[in-house]
Order: structure tokens, then sequence, then C-alpha cells
């Protein structure tokens, strides 16, 4: 005779696409520290441009749309100096103050001192405002849904799981609304499926927009790194969860935009040369560029082509049925290996047991827990492992 | 889409065990779950009444049987947890319906209807955080999505604008004043945040007409200090106020305010035309204000051809404390009636059918809610008793006592029976000639099946003296196989020792020797920070530390260990994780990870207000520090003395992966919604004495009411809410029979009361949980012989 066994209420765990399955395929632990425990970066330079960049680009298409700011290019000092002053306070009364090396407030009376992401907002603004902001059809969609946990996973809190996230863009294309010279809608139709359906009906079509604040990362993974294919993942993902929420529209493309790329950091020079000697990008320079390149990483000459820097800047995905399952099964894979170490972790295993780290230069030299990483420790140099004062 | 029959039989189907038949005239469950539409619902749901199925089938027959899309449905929850449970939930059956449907072709005309059923598009939540989405999702061009302060910058704030900014510390005018409305005067810093805090919440959530409330005071008969205190509280909350909109951001009442004039001036339309219907659940802890809120959105969806359902339960109220107002529930349908001109009329149902408890259980939960007559008048009208009604109970253990002399001995006791449940394969427990055989499950039994509940979990009194965790804890852990517990409210933060050699450490880097820290004057505070560094030092000056040592020397020098600028600005966060290879811990257990987040989510929400965005200006010691030394005095002033109070707390939703080899010991109110096989309710552990100032935890008398009812007496006059005809003490009263009523109402099989043996022999000291009436009658009488003893 015994009595009953506790049951634990049944919680179906949602992931949410960048801040749960990405951040796991960054590196486990650190997804660990940073999502799960929430634990706050010391150095949020990243995440502060991520929102300061998306935020602005908000903003923007909101002055396009409500204030007839539609003529382009628009004037730093009279608009975009304006919108960058409404997002940094947005920022700060989040409490995310503006990195220094990445922003400085200007101030009534002082000669603005403008940094790199007021640089890289402007030209986000002006490269793809005129040819994006006519074609939004919604901004900032917030997207959930269901899947069957996949087979085979033990311990697994549920037999489903939900996948949150959040598209910036929403564009909706018709044959005839497009006006020819849409530079955006150019690069689109290097896509068959989008040439095709441009030429055969006037049925419109929807193309998910996604804006990275990060350089345009290598097509070939490198260092482990394999961020290319999971951000075409994700945006797969989008699509499928967007047709769960209207399924009658016909989602042809995914556009990410890698607005790093319209104004470069020196670092980004020398990544772009590396990217180019281990055949790792998709969009190569011509020789012009890949000398003024060589020159800026070292002595800041001259600046890249306005159309090579506009091209790395804009990475069109083809969606299709099979690539949308199969980027499914991929995060349904990596939904599996989290539950796997959260089991792991209440079954009595140590965190630093339950979930292992992986190695990427970029991601290990910012990361708060890299002193006594084993990953950390085989791969980077000692004095970066040293906790240095200050 | 399904007929009513039809949902019925899948539902069966698919949950395999629920029968949407009803068991005689008085089983509402079928009733509440299959009613049309547009009838809109009180639901008074019993302890262990399977109220989320209920809500779930509500929600799944709209939506089935009844066409009503997911988007039209909101449901709003107490709490994120049971957000997520009863998402989970509707999910889990929902997907299971469609599944079914979808396989039967029988249904072939509503496949493609169905292939478009998104259940994801349900809005689920607690009330603040679907105030947050819709304000975010719903805003114009020119609005700012709303940016929300947790505890830690909202006390920061109060403290800063309110008590420093307006001078309150220093006033004897504002401390009679709180005497006055609080019953006790503030002494430390932490006791005025709390007021301010309290008054602020109140004043918001009740709607208190505060103009009207000062010219009261003005006319009242009372000394002009208590005049001039009210004025000067409610300037510092104006402060306060206005400090919030320069800054954008709210706090949770301004949320709530925020969102119902969003509702009110039609700035939500576009979600409001679609809204069908709405479900509250745990009503009974509503305030005026989130009344308002609900009356809007049901009227709305009645309008729109839909309804309300409000579930709740008046005898498990317990957050008074936080605003509650338990009358707003049970007056709910002529209140209702009032607001809406009759337009809403909700039927009331009950589901008193327990499916958690055995009889006995169920048998002596009613019998304790009923002991007292002078309860009854609190309580909803026409309220039947719970009715056992779980199938599978293998023995019916009568209720146990576990009572002894003193805490040493029934923590010993108390751990002995553990142990044995645990380690040892069961224990027999003998009355007479009878006997009961208590194991845990063979194959598949833990510690987590037993929990211990009370009032307070705290291992220290505020005199400092041990509780009964304290030593259960240490009964436990010195076992021959010892046992953990899970008590993260046990101890504050403050307590645990690396928490403490961690904040020493940043001191000692940042201020060696304190010398800044000792420009501040912080009183107490600075002991307390003083005590840390000891602890700090201490752990450098072990052997093995010499690198630490070397790190927090570079600091205290500022000798800089790599190239620097003539001047950084270094997160203090980013020295908190540079000790952490010194203090593995925090990496690699759970539990010690929550206490880091909490210090670490404290410095990084510091940012929000403090002067250095909880920074700490580095310059070589060969250059100027006078930003150096601001910026450390702001850090100390900001983050280190708030954490030296003891304001913060873990976030216990991050104890999600705990392992479950552990006892849990939690107070009646985390344990709400839970349930355990054996729970021991501690009904009396510190009552070794008739002492006055333990009376308002076990039989309030006229000196010892609580702040919460004085301050519900002080301001209730200038809200729309009924003052009723009970006092503050019977309130008080009435809320130590709703503790213990869910307190003695979580256990599935076994519920053993424990305390001092002095609660129940001779004449008693007078005891709610002990079977004490208001009347001074004790209804249980000398030695509780209504129990089973368990003998040592």
């Amino acid at each position: 005779m015994s009595v009953s066994v506790r049951k634990s209420p049944t919680i179906i765990p949602t992931y949410s696409l960048t801040g749960d399955l990405l951040a796991y395929l960054r590196c486990p632990r650190q997804y660990r520290y940073y999502n799960k425990a929430s634990l706050p970066p010391s150095t949020p330079v990243q995440l502060w441009f991520g929102e300061f960049i998306h935020g602005v680009m908000e903003i923007a298409f909101f002055h396009w749309r409500d204030d007839g700011w539609t003529n382009f290019p628009w004037d730093w000092e009279q608009r975009i100096k304006f919108i960058e002053l409404e997002m940094h306070s947005r920022l700060g009364a989040r409490g995310m103050k503006a990195p220094p090396s990445l922003f400085r407030r200007y101030r009534e009376g002082e000669e603005p001192v403008r940094l790199i992401a007021s640089y890289r907002t402007e030209l986000a603004i002006n490269t793809w405002g005129p040819h994006l902001f006519p074609m939004i059809d919604k901004a900032e969609v917030r997207l959930k849904g269901s899947r069957p946990m996949p087979s085979g996973i033990k311990h697994a809190r549920s037999d489903y799981f939900s996948i949150t996230g959040v598209v910036d863009v929403v564009s909706s294309f018709r044959l005839k609304a497009a006006d020819e010279g849409n530079r955006f809608l150019n690069y689109l139709c290097q896509l068959e499926s989008v040439q095709h359906r441009l030429e055969s009906g006037t049925e419109p079509f929807d193309v998910i927009v996604d804006y990275k604040g990060m350089r345009r990362p290598p097509s070939s993974a490198t260092d482990n790194s394999n961020t290319w294919h999971h951000q075409e993942w994700q945006i797969l993902t989008y699509a499928w969860l967007r047709q769960q929420q209207e399924p009658d529209r016909n989602i042809v493309a995914g556009v990410v935009l890698y607005l790093n790329e319209l104004h470069p950091a020196d670092t980004d020079y020398a990544e772009l040369i590396r990217d180019v000697k281990n055949d790792a990008t998709d969009v190569s320079p011509t020789e012009e560029d890949l000398v003024a390149c060589e020159s800026l990483a070292k002595l800041k000459t001259a600046g890249l082509s306005t159309e090579y820097r506009e091209k790395r800047s804009i990475r069109v995905i083809d969606i299709n049925d099979d690539a949308v399952m199969k980027s499914l099964e991929e995060f349904g894979t990596v939904v599996g290996d989290v539950e796997l170490a959260v089991a792991k972790e209440t079954s009595g295993s140590t965190i630093v047991d339950a979930w292992h780290p992986e190695f990427d230069r970029d991601t290990c030299i910012a990361c708060d827990f890299k002193y006594d990483c084993e990953k950390a420790t085989g791969n980077l140099k000692s004095n970066d492992l040293k906790p240095n004062v200050p | 889409m399904l007929s009513t029959q039809q949902f019925k039989t899948i539902v069966e189907q698919v949950t395999r065990v629920i029968s949407l038949e009803a068991k005689g005239k008085d089983d509402h469950q079928p009733r509440a779950i299959l009613a049309k539409k547009t009838q809109s619902l009180f639901l008074v749901a019993g302890p262990g009444s399977g109220k989320t199925t209920a809500l779930t089938l509500r929600i799944l027959k709209l939506i089935f049987v009844d066409k009503v899309p997911p988007e039209a449905i909101m449901a709003t929850t107490f709490t994120r947890k049971a957000a997520a449970e009863l998402t989970s939930r509707i999910l889990e059956y929902g997907l299971g319906i469609r599944e079914v449907i979808l396989a039967d072709n029988l249904f072939g005309s509503h496949h493609d209807q169905l292939r478009r059923l998104d259940l994801n598009s349900l809005r689920v939540g607690t009330l603040d955080s679907l105030a947050e989405d819709l304000l975010t999702e719903f805003r114009s061009t020119s609005e700012n999505a709303p940016v929300v302060i947790e505890t830690f910058a909202r006390n920061a704030l109060l403290l800063r604008k309110g008590v420093f900014g307006r001078g309150l510390h220093k006033s004897n005018s504002f401390k009679h004043y709180v005497k006055d409305v609080r019953g006790e005067t503030p002494r430390i810093v932490r006791s005025y945040i709390d007021f301010l805090s309290t008054l602020r919440d109140r004043i918001v959530n009740d709607r208190v007409n505060v103009g009207q409330y000062l010219r009261s005071i003005g006319k009242r008969n009372v000394d002009n200090s208590i005049k001039q205190g009210a004025d000067r509280a409610f300037t510092a909350l104006s402060t306060y106020a206005d400090d919030l909109k320069e800054r954008q951001v709210l706090d949770f009442p301004a949320l709530e305010v925020s969102f119902l004039d969003a509702l009110e001036t039609d700035r939500l339309e576009d979600f409001l035309g679609g809204l069908k219907f709405v479900l509250v659940d745990e009503y009974q802890d509503t305030n005026a204000l989130q009344e308002a809120i609900y009356f809007k959105l049901a009227s709305v969806a009645v309008e729109n051809g839909g309804s309300t359902c409000v579930v709740g339960d008046d005898d498990q109220s317990l957050f008074r404390f936080r605003g509650a107002t338990v009358e707003l529930f049970r007056d709910f349908e002529p209140r209702l009636n009032a607001h809406t001109n009759k337009m809403v009329s909700p039927e009331k149902l009950y589901l008193n059918r327990n499916y958690r408890s055995t009889s006995s259980i169920v048998s002596f939960v009613n019998g304790f809610v009923q002991l007292d007559p002078d309860y009854g008048a609190a309580r909803v009208t026409g309220k039947p008793d719970l009715v056992a009604e779980r199938n599978n109970i293998v023995t019916e253990y009568p209720i146990f006592g576990l009572f002894r002399d003193d805490l040493d001995k029934l923590a010993e006791s108390m751990a002995q029976l553990i142990d044995a449940l645990v380690n040892g394969g069961g224990v027999n427990i003998s009355d007479g000639d009878k006997s009961w055989k208590l194991a845990l499950d063979k194959n598949n039994g833990s510690p987590n099946d037993i929990a211990v509940l009370g009032s307070s979990v705290r291992e220290y009194s505020s005199g400092g003296k041990e509780r009964l965790p304290w030593y259960l804890r240490h009964k436990l852990a010195r076992l021959k196989s010892p046992i953990k517990v899970f008590n993260p409210r046990g101890q504050e933060l403050t307590k645990v020792g690396d928490v403490r050699k961690l904040l020493g450490l940043v001191l000692e880097c940042i201020d060696p020797n304190g010398n800044i820290q000792n420009d501040l004057k912080l009183g107490r505070l600075a002991d307390e920070m003083g005590a840390w560094r000891t602890e700090g030092i201490e752990f450098i000056n072990d052997k093995s530390n010499d690198d630490l040592r070397a790190f927090v020397d570079a600091w205290q020098r500022r000798k800089p260990t790599r190239q620097v600028r003539r001047e950084e600005r270094v997160s203090i966060n980013d020295i908190i994780y540079k000790l952490l290879p010194w203090l593995p811990e925090f990496r690699y257990d759970v539990e010690s990870l929550t206490y880091l987040e909490a210090i670490s989510r404290t410095i990084a929400d510091a940012a929000l207000f403090s002067s250095f965005n909880s920074e700490i200006v580095f310059v070589r010691d060969d250059v100027g520090e006078q930003w150096s030394y601001h910026s450390v005095k702001s850090a100390i002033q900001d983050i280190f003395s708030v954490i030296a109070s003891g304001a913060i707390d873990v976030n216990e939703d991050l104890l999600e992966t705990l392992p479950s080899d552990r006892v849990n010991i939690m107070t009646v109110h985390q344990a709400k919604g839970l349930e355990f096989p054996i729970t021991i309710v501690d009904v009396g552990s510190d009552f070794s004495n008739d002492h006055w100032k333990q009376e308002s935890r076990r039989f309030p008398l006229e000196r010892s009411i609580g702040p919460s009812y004085r301050l519900e007496d002080e301001f209730r006059e200038f809200t729309n809410i009924d003052q009723g005809t009970r006092s503050a003490r019977d309130r008080a009263f009435d809320d130590l029979v709703r503790l213990y009523f869910v307190g003695f109402s979580r256990p599935q099989d076994v519920l053993i009361l424990a305390g001092h043996s002095k609660v129940i022999s001779g004449n008693g000291i007078k005891n709610v949980p002990t079977g004490w009436c208001r009347d001074g009658s004790w209804s249980w009488g000398s030695g509780l012989t209504n129990l089973v003893h368990i003998d040592s």
C-alpha cells in the first residue's frame, strides 16, 4: 500500500526561434546562462544595436506610412537624427544604455558626434526604405505555432512544443503595384519562383523580411559556426508559422537584410578578406572592392562600392515546402536536444554536465562564462581567458 | 463544426477519462462546460474540483461547437505558471480533438476549416502580461510600447524620489501618519519603502478618490502632525508617479490604469471589435481596478454576441495583503448587474466535486471551514459542501497529528518520519487496534511527494531565532542518507554564504576597505556590507586563492592587467562574472544560479535610474579619480545598499529544472493550486507561549490587527467598494480560516497537522488552525482527539 505519486502539471514548452533555438545552436551552455537563466550580458553591444536598428526601421516606416515622408533620401539632420534620438530614449527607458563605441546622444547646441550606429541607420533607411516601405503589409508580426515533439525524445515535458517568433516585416507584392525600378524586387527576382509568380499571375504573394544588426555571415561553415544555415531555417520556420496564422497567404521568399554591411566596421573588412580567402562568402568582391577592402583593413583610405555593399546587405531565401519541412525537422532536433538537457538537469546533473559548450570564436570572445569553459580553453589564446582588470 | 453530442464523445476519446455527462443534478461541471455561448457564468470552484479541466473544455466547446474563433477568446490567470498550464491543456486537448476530427471522413466538410484553426491565437496570460501585449500590439505610431519596471527598480525609485527626494526619512509628521494608519512606526529604510509601495498599490488598485480622502483627513480630529504627514506621503507618491512618466516607464498599477484607459477611450477598438469571450480565473483575488477592466471586457464580449466566465473561490482568497478584495467576488453578481444595467446576467454554478483527496480529508476540510459560525457570513451564499469524488483511493488514512514539546524534537520526529518514507520503505502508525502503513510509491515515489506547508517558511524569526524550516533542513541533512529540501524563500538572498562572499569581493574590488562606503553613512546597511567584505577577505586568504588575491589587488590598486584607455567604464556585472571561476557553484548548481540571476538582474535593472548606469569608472592610479569615486558611491548607494536591505528575492520560476529529490517546504500561498500526496501543515510550531505579537498569525485581537485591514478601513470610504459590516478583526479571522482551508486541502492521501505541544495541551493557546473560533470556544478541544497522533 502506498500513497499516490505527485503528478507534474503538463506544460507544453515554448521555444522562441531567436531567443531559444538560435541561441542554443550558438552554444548550449551559453544559452543556459543568458537565455534560460536570463543573466544579463556584461557588455550587451550586440543586443543594444540589434534593438536599436530594428526600432529605427520601424519608426522610419511609420513616418513613411503616416506622415507622408515618401521622398528619399531623407536628410539626416532634418529627419533621421530625431529617429535615432527617439530610439535611444526608448532603449534608455528599458535600462539599455548605448555602448559608447556605437552611439553618442546628440545634445542641443552641440555639434553632433556621429558614430557607427548612426551611419548604419542613415544608410539602412535610405538604401532600403524607398524600395521596401511601399511593399510592407505588416510590421512586427508575432507568430506562434505548435508541433508534435519529435519521436524518440525520452523525458520530454510534453507531446507537443510551441515555437514563437516575431517577423520584422511581411511584404506583399502584386505585379502591377510593384515599381519596375524597385531594387528590392529586382533582388527577389533572382529566385525563379518569384519570377514565375510575377510572370504568371496577378495573385499577391508575401515575402518575409528580417533585419539583422550584423555582418553577412560566411556562407559555408567555419569555426563550427553555421549561422548562415541557421538563419535560413529561421526564415523558413517563420514562413510555416505565418502560414498557420493565415493559410491563404502565399509566402514565396524570405529576405534577410544584414544592415551592418552598408557601413562595415574596421574589423568587418578583415573578416571579409578572411571569408574571401576561405572561399566562404557567396557575394565576392570585384577586384576593385577587394583592393579597397584590403586598404580599408589597413589604412582606411577608400570605400567599398555602393553596389557591393548593397549586394552584401541583402540575402534572398527561396521558400518551398521541402525546405520548410527540412527547417522544421532541424529545429525539432534542436528542441529534442534542449529537452534532453533539461531532463538531465532535472535528474540531478550539474549545469555544466547537462549543457555542453560549442566553440565559435566571436561568440566565445564576447562570452562572460569563457574563463573556465573547456571549449574556450582549448581554442582561445590564454590572454583571452584571463579575468583581466578591468 | 461539432454537435454538442459529438463534442462530448470526442472529449471522452481524447482525454480518456473525462465524461461530460452529469452525475446528478448537483454536478455542475458539465453544465459549465456545455453552456451556450451567450451564457455568462459565475463559477464557484472548490479545491481539487478540476477547475483547469473545466475551463479548458469550456473554451474548446466554444471553439469546436460554437465556432468562436480562438483569437476572439481572452483568458486571464493569477500567475504565469497557471497561464502556461491552461494554455498547455487547451493545446493538448484541442490538438487531440482536431486530430480525431481530421482522421474521420464523417467530418470531411469541416476539414478545411479545421486546418485553418489556429489554437495558438488564443490570448491566455496574467492580466498584466495581456495588458502589456495588447498595449504594444495596438499602439499608434506615436505611442511607445509600454516599459514595465519590476519590484527592484520600483523600490529604488520610491526610495530616491519618494523617501529621500521628499525628505520622508527625516520627517516626524510622516512617521506619525504611518503609525496612525498602519499601526506601526517605520524604523528602517525598508519599512519606508514598503509603506509607500503599499499606499500606492492601495490607492491605485482600489481607485481611491485621493482628493476626497485628503480633505477628510483635514477635517479629522487628529494631531496636525498626522495631517501634515498625510500630505507629505501623497506628495511623495505624486513625485514618484511624475518620475515614472518622465522616464516613460510604468509600474504594474500604472500599467493597469493605462490599460483601462485604453479600453475606455477606444484605443483598443480593433481588439475589442473581435472579442467574444472573456474568462477570468482566481477572481477572488481581484482588486477594484481589475474589476473595472473585467467589467468593460465582459460588456464588450456580450455586446459582440459572446459571454464572460468568472471563476474563483472566496474560501481560497489569500492575497488581501497585495490588495485583493474578496468582497468583489462574493458580490460579483449584483456588482456586475449594476455596472452593466443587467446586460450581463451570469448563472452561478458550483464546482464542488473534489477529485484530489480522500474522503477523510474532504470531510475534515468541510468540517474546518464550517467550524466558526461567524465565518459563514463572509462566504458566498448557498455554497454546498465539497463532495469527495476521487475514485482511485488505496487507503483512507485518518488525519494525523504531530506535536512535540520543542522545535528540535518536532523537527527530529518530522525528519525521522520523512526518512522512513524516503529511505526506509515506509512507516506504520497505530492508534489502539488500528494501524496504517504509510509508504511512498515503490517505483516512482520521491521526496517530492512530500510537502511541509506553513504561513511562513523563513528559517529565522525577525528576532534572528531559528524556526522549524531551519531545524528540519538540518535534521534532514544529518540523516544517514541525507535528504535535501526545496525552500527558495527559506533564507534571504544575503544570508547565502556564496552570495555574501561574491558581494564582499566586488565591494572590496571597487572600494577597498570601505572608504567610500563610510562616506555614505548607511548605518545598519553598512554593517551588513561590512560583514560581506569580511567573508570575502577570508575567502581570499584561503591559500588556494592566490589568483583571486591578484585579481582583487589589481582592482583595488587600479592596476590594469590589459591595455586600457585613460578612462574605461566597466559594468559591475563584468566584475561579478570574472569572479565566478573562484565560486563555481554559481555556474554548476541550479539553486545557486538563481541567486546569481537575482544579483545580476538587480545590477542591470539599476541602470534605469543609477547615475553611472551600474558601471564603475576605471581610471588608472596615475590619473584623476573624481568620476571613479562618484561611480563607486553610486553603485553602493543604488545597488549594494538595496541588496543589503533584503529587498531582493529569487525568481522561483527559474527553479523549474530543480531535481525532484527534495522535500518541498512552502508557504500556503506558494502551494496554492498545487497538490501533494503527503502534506504536513505547520499549525503552530512558533507558538510555545501566548505572546501577543503572534496573535495576528493565530487568533487576532483588536490590538494585533495587521496593517492590511487598517489600510482597507482607512480608504474604503473613498472607493466604490461596499464597506460591508465585517470589522477588521472579523476579516483578519476570516483570512486565517481561508489560509488553513487552502493548506488542509492540498493533500491527496495524507494530511498531518504539526506544531508545538502547547497549542493542543490543557487550555491550549488560542489558534484558528487547531479548531478555535473567534468567540473563544475551542471546538476540537484539548489534545485534539479528532486526530490520530504520531508518537515518537
